[in-house]
């Protein structure tokens, strides 16, 4: 060993109420930590030290952070790491082991990639402009519980339970679970709301489904658009995570902010009204087994055509982001395929054509099944603003020859999904195989638990 | 590689109060590491006091962990230093329950871990007594620090706190914790 392989450096000290402690590292393998030493979080030294004797790395600041320094007072942290850095790098010994180096930068890689995601667009508060979203953190699932009896079997819980198993026996949610909205969310909403209109107008009940395949948060909010005229079904089966395939944790933000129109719709929920179901729509992400990509791929959980037939369906819309270039995600297929089989019509909308201008050719057409749709079905009025562009909906269910229109037109209504050979989907359980350390992980830990269980045992203790 | 070894206790501080401050003390007089030398120094102090505690200690833990020692030695710490926010009111009430940890990060196959593999080849009806445990803490100041890599000590709470309550010690997120036998 050489001298500076004998040297320690003090990574951490702690001298507060709540904790003494100080943690130590040798200088033979900090060359890894001294590139990833950070400025972020640092506080003042204390009294009577100076700065070159403290170094925090930035595993100390890794996502959950916070929880380790933001409220102490006494944390120290070397002011000029440059200075440090170059300090350290001269101190590394050249003998140092590789494979431990490898190891730790693999950790620290590892530690950075943790868990918690990171939402961006976060807001404090849902659509009706309060906190009452804070409610149903421990209640998503209640709360997107279908009101028909017969919808409930296939609403996939995977996501909704993960608030409530994370704030479990704690008063406060962690940070990264708070709604959500982006631009391209509320353009979903206001498209929602105007097919919430036509699907009015037009009267269509339980017989037609709506299968909703936009980005996860999109899909939410398409769905709050439509949930004044629609049953929706939630069948997001992604658990969350910061380097996740799918972005469940944007969904989840979505859930939550606009989780007030869901609930203002369910006193409408015995009404004969259309099936909207929400998938993931990256679900299917690509995936190349990158070591620091969390795998929460999914396939979509949706009712087989005879269960669908079970559910009164006749008629399914397929609705993905763009218009003319139709085609449904491999793992649609085989469903779609049966349900044509079966005599359940497919259709497709590109969302993007829901607000679109006219195209010059169209002519309004007065929808017949608007005279004659049932009283009940009359009273119910679309939650939110209207966009103004239902007509468009009225022109795709011409073109479909739905509600008695007739069949022509375009890319979109012309498309049926033929058999075709997809790519293999073993495997993609949303992350399931790993809920328990990933539901851990992001339990907040700036209070209990900690320390020790979800971070620290495995089983207790071990023999040699 | 490398390996992971770590020993917490839960100890009844009430009476012994100079040893508990004497711990912190030696976090406090070791805060600036040093060589080998200072760190046997460190860990020699605070051995021999947790020796003469184990007799007060209610509940602990141990664990060497081969392999993932790296993952393992920066969970274990994190969630310790996490303990740095905790507001008094989490500790419990009435509770005089001091929570020691000691981990170490070593070379694997080194001496360093050698030697911890013998301490540690125990038979696990024995793993939770207090002779283990005093043979387990003794072990720190026989590391040959030139092999060690990272090494930890934390005490919680400081005596500014009276300490854990046993309900707390016994409740959520401490469910790995066993009772201490003689």
């Amino acid at each position: 060993m050489s001298d500076a392989a004998d040297a320690f450096l003090t990574e951490v000290f702690f001298d507060s109420r709540s904790l003494i402690a100080v943690r130590f590292t040798s200088t033979q393998h900090v060359k890894s930590t001294a590139a990833d030493l950070t400025l972020g979080g640092l506080d003042s030294a204390p009294s009577g030290e100076t700065s070159s004797d403290w170094v925090k790395g930035r595993a100390s600041d890794a996502p959950l952070g916070k929880r380790r320094f933001s409220v102490v007072p006494t944390i120290i942290a070397i002011a000029v790491v440059g200075v440090v850095v170059s300090t350290i790098a001269h101190l590394v010994s050249s003998n140092s082991s590789d494979a431990s180096l490898r190891e730790r930068e693999a950790a620290l890689q590892a530690q950075a990639e943790r868990v918690i995601p990171t939402i961006p667009s976060p807001s404090t508060v849902g659509v009706d402009g309060t906190d009452s979203w804070r409610a149903g953190v421990k209640s998503l699932s209640a709360d997107f519980e279908p009101v028909r009896e017969d919808l409930r079997p296939w609403m996939v819980r995977t996501l909704l339970d993960v608030p409530r198993d994370v704030v479990a026996g704690s008063t406060t949610p962690p940070s990264w679970i708070v709604p959500s909205v982006s631009p391209a969310d509320r353009q979903a909403f206001d498209r929602g709301v105007a097919m919430a209109e036509t699907l009015q107008s037009l009267g269509a009940e339980r017989e037609l489904a709506l299968i909703i395949d936009l980005p996860g948060s999109q899909a939410v909010a398409a769905a709050a658009g439509l949930a004044s005229m629609c049953d929706v079904v939630i069948t997001v089966d992604n658990l969350p995570h910061r380097s996740g395939v799918v972005k469940s944790h944007e969904t989840l933000g979505a859930l939550l902010y606009w989780r007030s129109k869901f609930l203002a719709s369910r006193k409408d929920g015995m009404l004969p009204r259309p099936s909207a179901w929400v998938l993931q729509g990256d679900r299917l992400a690509p995936y190349a087994n990158q070591p620091d990509v969390f795998d929460n791929r999914s396939v979509a959980k949706l009712p087989s055509s005879a269960a669908m037939r079970g559910l009164g369906v006749k008629k399914v819309l397929y609705v993905r982001p763009d218009a003319d270039k139709p085609t449904e995600q491999d793992d649609l297929v085989d469903l779609f395929v049966a349900l044509e089989k079966d005599g359940i019509e497919v259709r497709h909308l590109g969302m993007s054509s829901v607000g679109s201008p006219p195209p010059e050719t169209y002519m309004p057409v007065e929808p017949p099944a608007a005279q004659s749709r049932p009283q009940s079905q009359a009273s119910t009025k679309p939650v939110g603003r209207s966009s103004g562009s239902s007509w468009m909906l009225h022109y795709w269910m011409y073109r479909y020859g739905w509600y008695g229109g007739r069949s022509s037109g375009v890319a979109d209504t012309l498309y049926r999904t033929q058999p075709r050979v997809t790519a293999p989907t073993t495997g993609f359980d949303g992350g399931a195989s790993k809920r328990s350390a990933i539901v851990s992980g992001l339990t907040p830990r700036t209070s209990k638990p900690s320390p020790g269980g979800s971070w620290g045992r495995v089983g207790g203790s071990s023999g040699g | 590689m490398t390996t992971f070894f770590g020993v917490q206790l839960a100890i009844e501080s009430s009476g012994q109060e100079s040893a508990r401050r004497a711990l912190g003390q030696v976090v406090r007089d070791h805060r600036k590491a040093g060589d080998s030398l200072a760190q046997r120094q460190c860990w020699s102090k605070a051995s021999a006091l947790l020796v003469e505690l184990i007799p007060f200690a209610r509940l602990g833990t141990w664990d060497l962990i081969r392999d993932s020692g790296y993952a393992t030695y920066e969970e274990w710490a994190s969630g310790l230093e996490s303990m740095a926010g905790w507001p008094d009111a989490d500790f419990g009430r009435g509770g005089r329950l001091i929570l020691v940890s000691g981990i170490f990060l070593v070379e694997a196959a080194s001496s360093a871990d050698v030697m911890l593999g013998e301490v540690c080849d125990l038979p696990e009806p024995t793993w939770h007594q207090q002779a283990t445990y005093k043979k387990l803490v003794g072990a720190f100041p026989m590391l040959n620090f030139s092999q060690v890599q990272g090494s930890g000590l934390y005490i919680a709470p400081s005596d500014a706190i009276s300490g854990f309550s046993i309900d707390v010690l016994r409740g959520e997120g401490f469910e790995y914790l066993q009772d201490v036998s003689s």
